[in-house]
């Protein structure tokens, strides 16, 4: 204990204890608390350890009996009492929320138990979080909620889960720690359940993202689970500041060789911050081809950028500022390096690996676009760095995309 | 009845005293560590996790809380409770005016402070494990700590001891109401 003010406050948890004596916890909330447990209990999700291929449930192909009964009404058609039609939601899509928070669980695997093919495979990074791929190892999108907790869109043509097969699961995961090991839990978008339960369409002029759409920091509406976040693989130190001189001298000093193709930077006064990302992952020496800039990292990238060096590791990365009220993303990056030579709002330098790349805000206000119709309001947003990785090994196998975040703060 | 369910019951009945204290710390309010344990007891029995023993939940819970608090300090803006929903029960009175101090001095912090500095100075956790622990950066934790000793310093006196050697740097006192 740390001197007086540990005593100090050993000496309050005592006070707080007698003035709680003399409740009845238990009989004010035990029952509710009961409750949500067994809810919770309830849609949890099957995880495999000891990275053990497990067979998690029959998984019924190309079929679309929900758990609450058959889609109903084709897209564009709402329901007879609707004044205002649905429009087109295109396919319905289909997660699956799955499990991760068992400390044995390394890497999962839900099969077809018919067939034995992969669906959905996972696979611990080294930063704890999970990669989600399909059948042919491309990644899924996954949204990670609260510890442990995944929901991960299903590959195309997935769209029912059967779970008649859990004696068979369960005693297949046995060697494991488990103690309520249940099928993963199919959800379908909000919209296509609300349109299958007869609901009428309510336009909501404000900006709703879809929540299984939503999967990265570098996108509007994405809730960060925790204030920052860091891994082995890539890390954001916190914000230095330069003034803007310092800052255009910085950038310049990076083309001494060639002034010719420095962007031109403008003479911006105010207090610029400039954040360290160290894309740890990527640093492979000779072997790693990377694209990267200020844009979420995609596969696109990766393949289409790279398709012709097929003997490396290949990667792409990308950082960014964004701005977060009550811990989500109310407005997003939506600036490139521009090598044309007009002002760059946020420029991303990358001197060398070791070193780290140097993202800098030149221009706040023209660095973020908000996520609804209104100018962003930079008087009630925090202000965060946000950076994105993933990784194609030679072999094929992909990892990522991994993120970091960071609050930039004050000057 | 699930195995689980005895336990948490026995952990309500039995241990609800202690990790309300706690969890009062941390939130500087007596309503809102009601509802701080009712989701910290949500989040552990719901994981699955295999308890052998009323301590071991406990240790379990009590180790939820502070990021229970955190994560809710994220979506709630607090409320100003009435001091009498929860009737104070006098401490011998040698210590109570400390105590007072301690507990006023720690509702000036703000949540993510005052959960930094519970768990430095009572939990004796590092810089390093408070980061792991909130899911903070480490230096985000060493500010969140520097800034919150020099207002329980300003608070509390001079004759309190802060000092965190080796880890976090007690500044000078800063201007009241600086976060």
């Amino acid at each position: 204990m740390n001197g007086d003010l540990g005593n100090l406050l050993t000496g309050e948890l005592g006070e707080a204890e007698a003035r709680f004596a003399h409740d009845d916890f238990a009989g004010d909330y035990g029952q509710r608390i009961a409750g949500r447990v067994r809810r919770r209990r309830a849609v949890r999700a099957a995880g495999v350890g000891g990275g053990t291929m497990l067979t998690a449930g029959a998984l019924v192909l190309g079929a679309t009996q929900m758990p609450w009964g058959t889609l109903g009404a084709e897209p564009g058609v709402g329901g007879s009492d609707c004044a205002t039609p649905w429009p087109s939601l295109g396919a319905p899509t289909y997660s699956v929320v799955i499990d991760t928070d068992q400390a044995s669980l390394m890497n999962l695997s839900i099969m077809d138990a018919s067939t034995g093919t992969l669906i959905v495979g996972g696979t611990r990074q080294a930063g704890g979080t999970y990669l989600f791929t399909d059948g042919y190892g491309d990644p899924l999108k996954a949204v990670q909620g609260e510890a442990g907790l995944y929901t991960v869109a299903l590959p195309a043509g997935v769209t029912s889960l059967e779970s008649t097969a859990t004696d068979a699961y369960r005693s297949a995961a046995v060697s494991t720690n488990f103690l309520s090991v249940k099928p993963p839990r199919l959800v379908v978008s909000d919209d296509a359940a609300r349109q299958a339960r007869g609901e009428c369409y309510t336009a909501d002029p404000t900006f709703t993202p879809t929540p299984d759409a939503v999967t990265s920091p570098f996108q509007c509406g994405f809730e960060l689970p925790t204030e920052s976040l860091k891994s082995d693989d890539l890390w954001i130190d916190g914000a230095q500041w330069m003034d803007g001189a310092d800052a255009t001298a910085a950038i310049g000093a990076r083309y001494s060789d060639d002034p010719s193709q420095a962007p031109e930077i403008g003479d911006s006064t105010n207090p610029v911050p400039v954040v360290t990302v160290h894309f740890a992952g990527t640093e492979t020496g000779d072997s790693a081809a990377i694209t990267w800039g200020t844009s979420e990292p995609s596969i696109d990238d990766i393949e289409q950028g790279l398709a012709s060096d097929t003997s490396s590791l290949k990667g792409s990365e990308g950082a960014t500022f964004v701005g977060v009220a009550d811990g989500r993303v109310v407005a997003t990056g939506n600036v490139h390096p521009d090598p044309s030579g007009n002002v760059p709002p946020a420029y991303l330098d990358l001197p060398s690996y070791e070193d780290g790349s140097f993202l800098y805000l030149l221009d706040q206000a023209a660095a973020l676009t908000s996520c609804d119709a209104n100018p962003v309001d930079f008087s009630s947003i925090d202000l965060y760095a946000v950076a994105g990785l993933i990784v194609k090994q030679p072999d094929g196998t992909v990892e990522g995309p991994t993120y970091a975040w960071l609050p930039v703060g004050e000057p | 009845m699930a195995r689980w369910e005895p336990l948490l019951e026995q952990v309500m009945r039995e241990r609800a005293p202690r990790l309300l204290a706690y969890a009062a710390m941390l939130t500087g309010d007596d309503t809102e560590a009601h509802d701080v344990l009712q989701d910290a007891l949500v989040r552990s029995f719901s994981r699955g996790r295999r308890f052998d023993h009323v301590n071991q939940a406990e240790a379990y819970v009590r180790r939820a809380i502070p990021s229970v608090v955190i994560d809710r300090s994220r979506k709630f803006r607090p409320v100003p409770r009435d001091p009498a929903d929860h009737p104070h029960v006098a401490a011998p009175a040698s210590d109570r005016d400390a105590v007072m101090d301690v507990r006023t001095a720690l509702r000036e912090l703000s949540p993510r402070e005052r959960a930094c500095i519970v768990l430095r100075f009572y939990d004796d956790l590092t810089v390093s494990q408070i980061a792991d622990h909130l899911g903070l950066a480490d230096g985000t934790v060493k500010r969140y700590l520097s800034d919150a000793s020099a207002r329980l310093a300003a608070l509390l006196g001079a004759d309190v001891d802060l000092r965190e050697e080796n880890t976090v740097p007690v500044t000078a006192p800063l201007a009241k109401g600086r976060r």
